[in-house]
């Protein structure tokens, strides 16, 4: 079968195109460390996808999502002298990962009042994730993904939904290289087990 | 269910989250920068004193002083054994290594700081570091074996390592969970080495007062606008500036004083170490070390915050074993805090002239038994706030509160059985 002629071309430009916009990042970056807000607002545009999805993925609330992603720029705006190019998404992710625990712990906090006061949440209410993930087997697998432990589930979501090495994850997370790998195998086994609890609950077989 | 089903699915869900909207609005964010730096918290007036420590030493003195006394008799002579001059060569190369690393080691401390050689000379690591040393050099004169000898030389040159870890060394190397024992240590040193650094690069800056002082804007230092004019700078001060952002230092702007102060930089702690890693009672007490509430007799922020440090306080006292270093600290601090609300200080009454509560502190009391309902601390202030209630608020002519006592939850454990 002959190759399509262009293909060579498609691919090269999907290259030049990730290298240019990475360029770009950079000089935006150096920018912004000199106080260009207009520059760093190019940034938040390009990376806020990522935080929004990444603190999602946290089983952060939706309704919160807003206010941790502001909390996160902020934070990165306060610290972005110290960080190279290199290392940027580095520190966002880091970042993301601190709001998202102070938020949670928050919450958390809420929740154990209200249930103190006899306003005990139902286990039945219908939750946002109707309303963001429409396939009932992504609000399945999301799910599963929210009750493991933190130190299975992000680098699981670090893994699979931002194709992050090993290497950046172990500077993420502030752990070893060895402890990563660890982590993520077991997550796996434990997210797999968990799945399939979900769906005989749910009274599906799947092979 | 296999690998590849849970890769499919995976993938599939992943595609899902790529197509949930985004909701970020960037010039909102740009605004909240903007607005940033408006509003801060008032810096304390008194610097937090730093206090030499020998005590590193002086244990390391001990354990070698238990050694010499508790030897077995018969081999303080040396082993006969030994091929004495083959032994001494391998004495010597270890005390050589030990000294090479000695200034490999001061020499990477003093680039982290960001400090030059007659700065870090006067801090306290650099003198703990260099007695070490000494002590290193004066192994050969003691009348054991070489082997014992150079036993101890290798033991002193991994304690040289620890004396000149420099703060960042210690945040970044600080990744798997510790022990509350392990957390005691390590909490002890990094403050002692927060707490030596900090008014070094308090003095030094101020030496620079004519390059960071056009960058204070209504009272406020602007680092940005001070990190911008780098090119400008003599390069022994950005080396400090360096410095003091990888050590998590962070600047504020004293306009009484006309001097810039240093914190240990909370919010960049957290973000660089492993967050697992110290058990939480620690983490809060470092918090809490380098932000009080309380100076000068009066509380740094509003009633609010002082309620949520009161319950940090508690919660600490909670975490801490009852062993802790810091416990007795952390005591007085709760208790201090505690009388606050209850009897006001002379600043702060919490009375007015007439002797009614005033109507902030009230608020306050009602945020505490809201928030925390929970807490020890605010089922006492409960009822403190019940007899008030009873007297419409008006202070009773005998008003005397005592502070509840908590205990750490390994006691609270022994109490239950």
């Amino acid at each position: 079968m002959k190759q399509n002629p262009l293909q060579n071309r498609y691919i090269n430009e999907s290259i030049k195109g990730k290298g240019e916009k990475a360029v770009e990042n950079e000089h935006l970056i150096e920018r912004a460390k000199k106080g260009d807000l207009q520059a760093y607002s190019h940034l938040i545009t390009y990376y806020s996808p990522i935080v929004e999805r990444f603190a999602y993925q946290m089983g952060n609330s939706f309704a919160d999502i807003p206010d941790i992603t502001q909390e996160v720029f902020i934070r990165v705006y306060r610290f972005l002298d110290g960080f190279s190019y290199a290392k940027f998404t580095t520190w966002l992710y880091k970042i993301t990962l601190n709001v998202s625990r102070d938020f949670k712990r928050k919450e958390n906090q809420h929740n154990n009042r209200v249930k103190k006061i006899g306003n005990e949440p139902s286990e039945n209410v219908i939750t946002p994730q109707g309303r963001i993930l429409r396939q009932e087997e992504d609000r399945m697998l999301h799910e599963c993904i929210q009750k493991l432990d933190g130190k299975y589930q992000i680098p699981i979501i670090l893994y699979y939904f931002h194709e992050k090495k090993y290497e950046e994850m172990a500077e993420i997370l502030s752990i070893n290289l060895s402890t990563v790998k660890t982590r993520l195998l077991r997550g796996k086994n434990l997210l797999k087990k968990e799945l399939e609890e979900a769906e005989k609950r749910e009274g599906r077989l799947n092979g | 269910m296999d690998d590849k089903m849970l890769e499919k699915r995976m993938e599939l869900l992943n595609q899902s989250y790529k197509k949930i909207p985004d909701q970020t609005n960037p010039s909102d964010i740009i605004q909240a920068i903007k607005q940033e730096g408006k509003s801060q918290k008032k810096r304390p007036l008194i610097h937090w004193p730093y206090v030499a420590s020998f005590i590193g030493v002086l244990l390391i003195g001990a354990v070698l002083i238990l050694q010499l006394t508790m030897d077995e008799p018969g081999r303080q002579n040396g082993n006969q054994a030994d091929f004495a001059g083959e032994s001494d060569q391998r004495l010597q190369r270890e005390i050589e290594d030990a000294k090479a690393q000695y200034e490999l080691r001061k020499t990477q401390a003093m680039e982290r700081l960001g400090f030059t050689e007659v700065i870090f000379n006067s801090t306290v690591i650099a003198r703990e570091a260099g007695r070490h040393l000494t002590y290193i050099e004066s192994i050969p004169k003691r009348d054991f074996s070489n082997e014992r000898k150079v036993e101890w030389v290798k033991r002193a040159s991994e304690e040289l390592d620890q004396i000149l870890a420099t703060p960042d060394v210690m945040m970044k190397n600080l990744k798997a969970p510790l022990s509350k024992e392990e957390a005691e240590v390590w909490m002890d040193d990094f403050i002692k080495k927060e707490q030596d650094v900090l008014p070094r690069y308090e003095d030094v800056l101020n030496d620079y007062k004519e390059y960071w002082k056009p960058h204070v804007e209504n009272g406020k230092f602007n680092m940005k606008e001070f990190n911008h004019m780098k090119n400008d700078y003599p390069p022994k001060l950005w080396l400090l500036r360096d410095g003091i952002f990888n050590n998590a230092v962070k600047l504020t702007y004293n306009s009484e004083t006309d001097r810039l102060e240093t914190t240990l930089d909370v919010e960049y702690f957290r973000m660089i170490t492993n967050r697992e890693a110290l058990p939480e009672g620690y983490e809060l007490y470092l918090i809490t070390r380098f932000d009080p509430v309380i100076q000068a007799g009066e509380l740094t922020g509003t009633w609010k915050e002082a309620a949520d440090r009161l319950m940090e306080y508690e919660k600490m006292l909670k975490e801490l074993p009852d062993n802790s270093r810091f416990r007795v600290e952390v005591k007085h601090e709760y208790n201090l805090l505690y009388q606050y609300f209850t009897d006001g200080n002379v600043y702060q009454p919490i009375f007015d002239e007439r002797d009614e509560l005033k109507s902030h502190v009230e608020e306050t009391y009602r945020y505490i038994m809201k928030e925390y309902p929970d807490y020890t601390t605010s089922l006492h202030l409960k009822e403190v706030y019940e007899e008030l209630r009873r007297m419409n608020f008006v202070k009773p002519d005998r008003w005397v509160q005592k502070t509840p006592v908590i205990l750490s939850s390994e006691a609270e454990e022994i109490y239950k059985d």
